[in-house]
């Protein structure tokens, strides 16, 4: 899952906030700094499409779009995406409370040695 | 061309020096078995940041003459003195062939750590600037909408601690106040700024893998302190394990196993007496002593004559 691009995410607003729309509405409601041409809206929801965030179907001659899943849920899997890189990209520049993984055994281990000291303190 | 073999001539010269001093340093590292937290983490800052500044030190003393002869031309020393080689950057350096490949090795060497290191800080800060975006911040603790087991300190610019929902709702109340205590006291002592500028160094040093990680060790282990000063032992101990489990779920590419690392931290937790965390008083006083070695190089040319000195002795 990767981050939204600067008109994806703006194109993923309009559909979040007013579902399933077609081109022409979401075109209508990008006022002011979003404002884009037709062919430009079309083209982004095209693509979303094609990434598996907006599901389609036929309106007449149109397509209607809708958000393939809720803005937490998009938010929840960039966010496990960008997580999981960070927990794989190595310790340069930041500080990990845990910075490895640990089997499950040890972890037991440990568990009841805390538990253990718990009961005979 | 001139320029270009001094920086070889440089290189060649310099480098090897610094990768003396770094293998001479390393038996230093064994002593910090000896000692608290603070003091480990002064003593592998040390041994971090000797070499990098003692490369500076000897670059900007080698070059130094050459530079201030742009300003000022009657620093120009090159014509004034014949007993041996000298170093310049605008009038070359007497080079053999095996030298000067010895000298590209070196800088390519280096350039490529160095740049690797770059690369990689700026990627720790990309992500760390996405995920914040994504998240909710509020006292420098940012939560963030994720399903891994995420708790790191993170920031160079702006040190914040980025956890996730998931160690949020999974971790007890006080296992949680323990983790954030933990992150907290890295942001404190800006643990990211010192790491980012740690290994930097340690893309100039030899050997310095060994270094950095008994660097993190003392670091986790002075923020384990904190975290234990005012939360316990216990439940910083129950955190630690808490979000090593949330690791275990799937996540493809995790971190290195280190899970002797996680063990030895439990264990020292649950022994009795935290130790307070000390200052860093070491680190000034080794930058004021380089500042020193670079004003003295600069001021009395020292340094750069001793390295024509060497230079004559390795080329004749």
């Amino acid at each position: 899952m990767s981050h939204l691009g600067e008109l994806e995410q703006v194109v993923m607003e309009a559909v979040w906030a007013h579902p399933p729309s077609t081109v022409r509405e979401i075109a209508d409601r990008m006022r002011g700094d979003a404002d884009r041409a037709y062919t430009t809206v079309m083209t982004t929801l095209d693509r979303l499409h094609r990434k598996g965030l907006l599901r389609r179907e036929k309106d007449g001659l149109a397509w209607r779009y809708d958000a393939a899943m809720s803005r937490a849920e998009h938010e929840r899997l960039v966010a496990d995406a960008l997580a999981s890189a960070l927990l794989a990209h190595g310790d340069a520049g930041l500080a990990a409370l845990v910075d490895a993984s640990a089997d499950g055994a040890l972890l037991d281990r440990l568990e009841a040695l805390i538990a253990a000291r718990r009961g005979h303190p | 061309m001139s320029t270009l073999s001094f920086v070889l001539a440089v290189g060649a010269l310099v480098w090897p020096i610094i990768w003396l001093v770094a293998a001479l340093a390393l038996p230093f590292l064994a002593a910090r078995r000896h000692l608290s937290p603070p003091s480990r983490i002064e003593l592998t800052t040390a041994l971090l940041l000797a070499p990098a500044l003692l490369t500076l030190t000897l670059l900007g003393t080698i070059a130094a003459p050459s530079l201030l002869a742009l300003i000022d031309p009657s620093r120009d020393h090159c014509l004034g003195h014949g007993h041996h080689l000298h170093l310049c950057l605008w009038h070359g350096a007497e080079l053999p062939p095996w030298l000067a490949w010895i000298g590209a090795a070196m800088w390519t060497v280096t350039g490529v750590r160095l740049t690797h290191a770059a690369l990689q800080l700026m990627e720790t800060e990309r992500l760390g600037a996405a995920l914040t975006a994504l998240g909710h911040m509020d006292d420098a603790v940012c939560v963030v909408p994720s399903s891994r087991g995420l708790c790191h300190a993170v920031g160079l610019l702006r040190p914040r601690v980025l956890v996730s929902k998931a160690v949020v709702e999974r971790l007890a109340p006080d296992e949680l106040d323990a983790a954030l205590a933990h992150e907290r006291a890295h942001v404190k002592h800006g643990d990211p700024r010192w790491s980012a500028a740690l290994t930097l160094a340690a893309a100039i040093s030899p050997f310095s893998g060994w270094v950095m990680a008994a660097w993190r060790d003392a670091v986790e282990d002075a923020a384990d302190d904190a975290a234990a000063a005012s939360c316990g032992g216990e439940a910083v101990s129950r955190a630690l394990i808490a979000v090593a489990r949330l690791r275990l779920e799937p996540a493809p590419g995790l971190g290195l196993v280190q899970p002797q690392g996680l063990e030895r931290r439990v264990m020292r937790l649950l022994a009795p007496r935290p130790t307070p965390r000390g200052s860093r008083a070491l680190w000034g006083a080794l930058a004021l002593a380089t500042l020193t070695g670079i004003g003295i190089g600069w001021g009395h040319e020292g340094l750069h004559h001793a390295a024509e000195e060497l230079w004559s002795a390795l080329v004749r």
